[in-house]
């Protein structure tokens, strides 16, 4: 009951208002890193964002449904990574709680602890739906792991890992850095916002 | 029996040391049609919040004092209660769109849709405001290929759509072009000969006295002149209240200087009244 | 990715129905772990649906795009490494490809192929607004309903805006084949107000949106109703049978 409770002080107005816009910073960011052919993802900052701000639950929702609707209007690829996105909304949520988002080394050190929340999860996914080797950078280093002769859950494993500790430790912080300076007048309205102040 | 009535009132936005509304006394009667003004920062838009009910339910934040609205005590009221009697346009056409409709007719639809009003009754009801706003043509478009004048009047639809008897306006034409705002205006012009009580927070006095019956100042968080246009023109003479005054008003200082207009004639408030007043 | 137009009678179904249709395909590629039933399912269900529907092309062309390289990849990696392999298929100079290997690639690539193209039925076929609306209407709450739809509707003008502030920056002397650290430094100065400007936004949707009586504890209905034939009811609970059955077909056989 208090955990229903609390859920439902996550979920207000301005957070139903902020989910949709999050999951458009994730995707639209996502999208223009892939154009400028980064190695990372950056595609859930707004996730984190939410997540730091209101809540896990709040995390959680904006990670699925940011999948769901890069499966529908970008490409179905997105549908069965939607997991590994509540994931990271959800640890990143429950992080800030834990007030990860207090200091620059702590943000980072989430940024980490998300990366194991999404082996965990991606892993399983990418084995069981992919074979291993997914369309992307990923798919490469995993490729080239296996083509180096280790096995293909370890190069699954190793490639994940390497591709998005970075990717979330930048994430966390980039997050951190607006969340700081931000007027507290804003901040205020979000159900977290003791997270970072 | 007054339709807003404001008592005492003095309202602090949490996290802020000071008060943004301090002995705050406001009374609107019934199809009244009142002009606040005041420089930035004055209030304005919090006390429109505070009409409209957004405060303490939505803004928190300490108020003391009564505030009613048809009666009703807008900090005990629920949004379902107030949302039939009192509608709110603000600045920004763009910030104002639900985002979540996909045409214009569902845009002005939303607010009946989250009352759980029947299908029927919300398409005559939406068909109807439509038309009243003059954007019945508009109905299949999405809201965001929109003008921002246009937007502005889906916004306006949209808050007429609930049948409302108090209309809060704040600075709603402050963004869009001189075409785009007169026609918004003479919407709620037509309405207000209807009935409809209207609070409009206007910099621009030059035209917004034209309509007013009831002109309110704002300054740090008081109300500083509260009466007929003329009458607060006259009182605000010569201080620095950082109110625009028209240009007409102007010309009948200069000429009661000048002992062109007598002294005990209101001042003019429009181009009309100061020709009728030379004539005499 | 696809842009439905209206026409074609796969076009006036209720999305649930052909959500439906396409999830039960994809279970049962999942299923049923053979690649001659997921390509039976190709060949007999989806390719003669998509002929009817009159939207092949664009289906195909989402395989060819998504399916054909992940395919290709997995076929020499798969091929080449597979921990089982034990039957050559192909040798090549130093390099064998084992059967076993290619099998399970081929098995990964047509559950893909089936993934891409069944949901290319639903997507090629429905404007995401009326998605949304069939969500709502199947009982999906009004407050998730409006997440996904306000998403949907702005994704595509925010990825157009990305775009041109990109091209500005380009015009600006941005090369996006330059160095690593010129291009990350690109990206910082579009994402920061990006992200404070959606605070400021969701603050002031949130006042609109409660001016709108969004969450008023009453059950919303809706503007447009979409049609729901009970042949398309029975078609549903049919898809779930399948899927059943398959799930028991797999557990205990
Ligand atoms: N959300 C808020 N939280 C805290 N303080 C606020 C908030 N909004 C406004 N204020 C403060 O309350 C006071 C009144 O502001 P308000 O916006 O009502 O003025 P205004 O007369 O509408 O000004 P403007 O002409 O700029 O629109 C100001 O000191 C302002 O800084
Ligand atoms: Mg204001």
């Amino acid at each position: 009951m208090k955990l229903l409770n609390s859920i439902k002080k996550d979920f207000n107005t301005v957070t139903f208002a902020l989910i949709p816009l999050a999951i458009v910073i994730n995707l639209a960011i996502g999208y223009l890193v892939s154009v400028l052919a980064l190695p990372i993802f950056l595609d859930s900052i707004g996730t984190v964002l939410v997540a730091v701000i209101c809540g896990p639950w709040a995390g959680l929702a904006t990670g699925l449904l940011s999948n769901a609707v890069g499966g529908i209007l970008l490409d179905p690829f997105f549908f069965p990574f939607a997991p590994v996105a509540a994931v990271i909304g959800f640890v990143a949520g429950w992080l800030a709680t834990a007030g990860f988002f207090r200091s620059w080394w702590k943000a980072a050190l989430a940024g980490v602890i998300i990366t194991v929340g999404v082996v965990i999860v991606a892993a399983p996914i990418r084995l069981i739906v992919f074979g291993g080797i997914t369309p992307n950078s990923v798919g490469a280093i995993t490729s080239l792991l296996v083509a180096s002769g280790q096995s293909l859950i370890s190069s699954v494993l190793t490639a994940t890992t390497l591709s998005n500790v970075v990717d979330k430790v930048v994430t966390a912080l980039v997050v951190f850095g607006i969340l700081k300076g931000f007027p507290r007048r804003t901040l205020g309205r979000f159900p977290r916002s003791e997270n970072v102040i | 029996m007054a339709i807003i009535e404001i008592e005492n009132l003095t309202y602090t936005y949490p996290v802020e040391n000071f008060p943004a509304l301090h002995g705050v006394n406001l009374r609107v009667e019934e199809g009244e049609w009142v002009v606040v003004s005041g420089e930035n920062e004055a209030g304005k838009s919090t006390l429109c919040c505070i009409i409209a009910g957004l405060i303490p339910s939505v803004y928190r934040g300490k108020l003391e004092g009564t505030v009613r609205l048809c009666s009703l005590d807008v900090c005990q009221a629920s949004r379902k209660d107030l949302i039939h009697r009192v509608g709110m346009v603000m600045q920004n056409p763009f910030h104002q769109i639900s985002g979540g409709r996909f045409t214009v007719a569902e845009e002005v639809a939303f607010g009946l849709e989250n009352l759980g009003v029947p299908r029927p009754e919300m398409h005559w009801r939406v068909n109807d405001m439509l038309a009243q706003v003059g954007i019945a043509h508009l109905a299949r478009c999405s809201p965001f290929s929109l003008s921002g004048g246009q937007q502005q009047l889906v916004a306006l639809a949209a808050a007429l759509v609930m049948h409302p008897e108090v209309l809060v306006l704040d600075e709603p034409t402050s963004q869009l072009d001189p075409q785009a705002s007169q026609k918004v205006l003479a919407v709620v012009q037509d309405l207000q000969k209807q009935g409809l009580t209207v609070v409009l927070v206007e910099h621009r006095l030059e035209w917004a006295a034209e309509f007013a019956s009831r002109l309110v100042i704002l300054e740090k968080g008081t109300i500083c002149a509260d009466g007929l246009p003329a009458q607060v023109f006259a009182g605000l003479a010569g201080r620095a209240s950082g109110v625009h005054f028209p240009a007409v008003t102007l010309l009948g200082f200069q000429a009661r200087r000048e002992g062109l207009w007598p002294a005990g004639r209101p001042l003019p408030v429009t181009i009309e009244q100061a020709v009728r007043g030379f004539r005499r | 990715m696809f842009d439905a137009a209206p026409g074609g009678w796969l076009y006036h179904l209720n999305p649930l129905t052909k959500l439906s249709v396409s999830l039960a395909f994809i279970l049962l590629a999942f299923l049923l772990p053979s690649p001659l039933v997921s390509l039976g399912l190709f060949c007999l269900a989806i390719l003669p649906l998509s002929l009817w529907g009159g939207i092949t092309l664009p289906m195909l062309n989402a395989c060819l795009r998504l399916v054909a390289p992940a395919a290709g990849v997995l076929l020499v990696v798969q091929g080449l490494f597979y921990p089982g392999g034990q039957t050559a298929a192909l040798r090549a100079g130093p390099l064998v490809f084992w059967q076993e290997g290619l099998a399970y690639a081929g098995l990964i690539s047509v559950r893909l192929l089936i993934m891409v193209s069944a949901f290319s039925i639903l997507l090629a076929t429905t404007p995401p607004a009326k998605l949304a609306m069939a969500l709502q209407q199947a009982g999906l709450p009004a407050t998730f309903a409006y997440v996904l739809a306000a998403a949907l509707q702005l994704l595509p003008e925010a990825r157009q805006r990305a775009l041109v502030i990109l091209k500005a920056q380009r015009a600006r002397g941005l090369r996006v084949s330059g160095s690593l650290l010129a291009r990350a430094r690109a990206v910082l100065p579009l994402v920061v107000p990006m992200i404070s400007s959606t605070l400021v936004m969701a603050e002031e949707r949130a006042v609109a949106l409660e001016l709108r009586a969004f969450r008023s504890g009453v059950k919303p209905t809706t503007y447009y109703e979409i049609e729901d034939a009970g042949v398309e009811r029975t078609v549903r609970w049919l898809c779930g049978l399948l899927v059943l059955a398959a799930g028991i077909y797999r557990l205990w056989l």
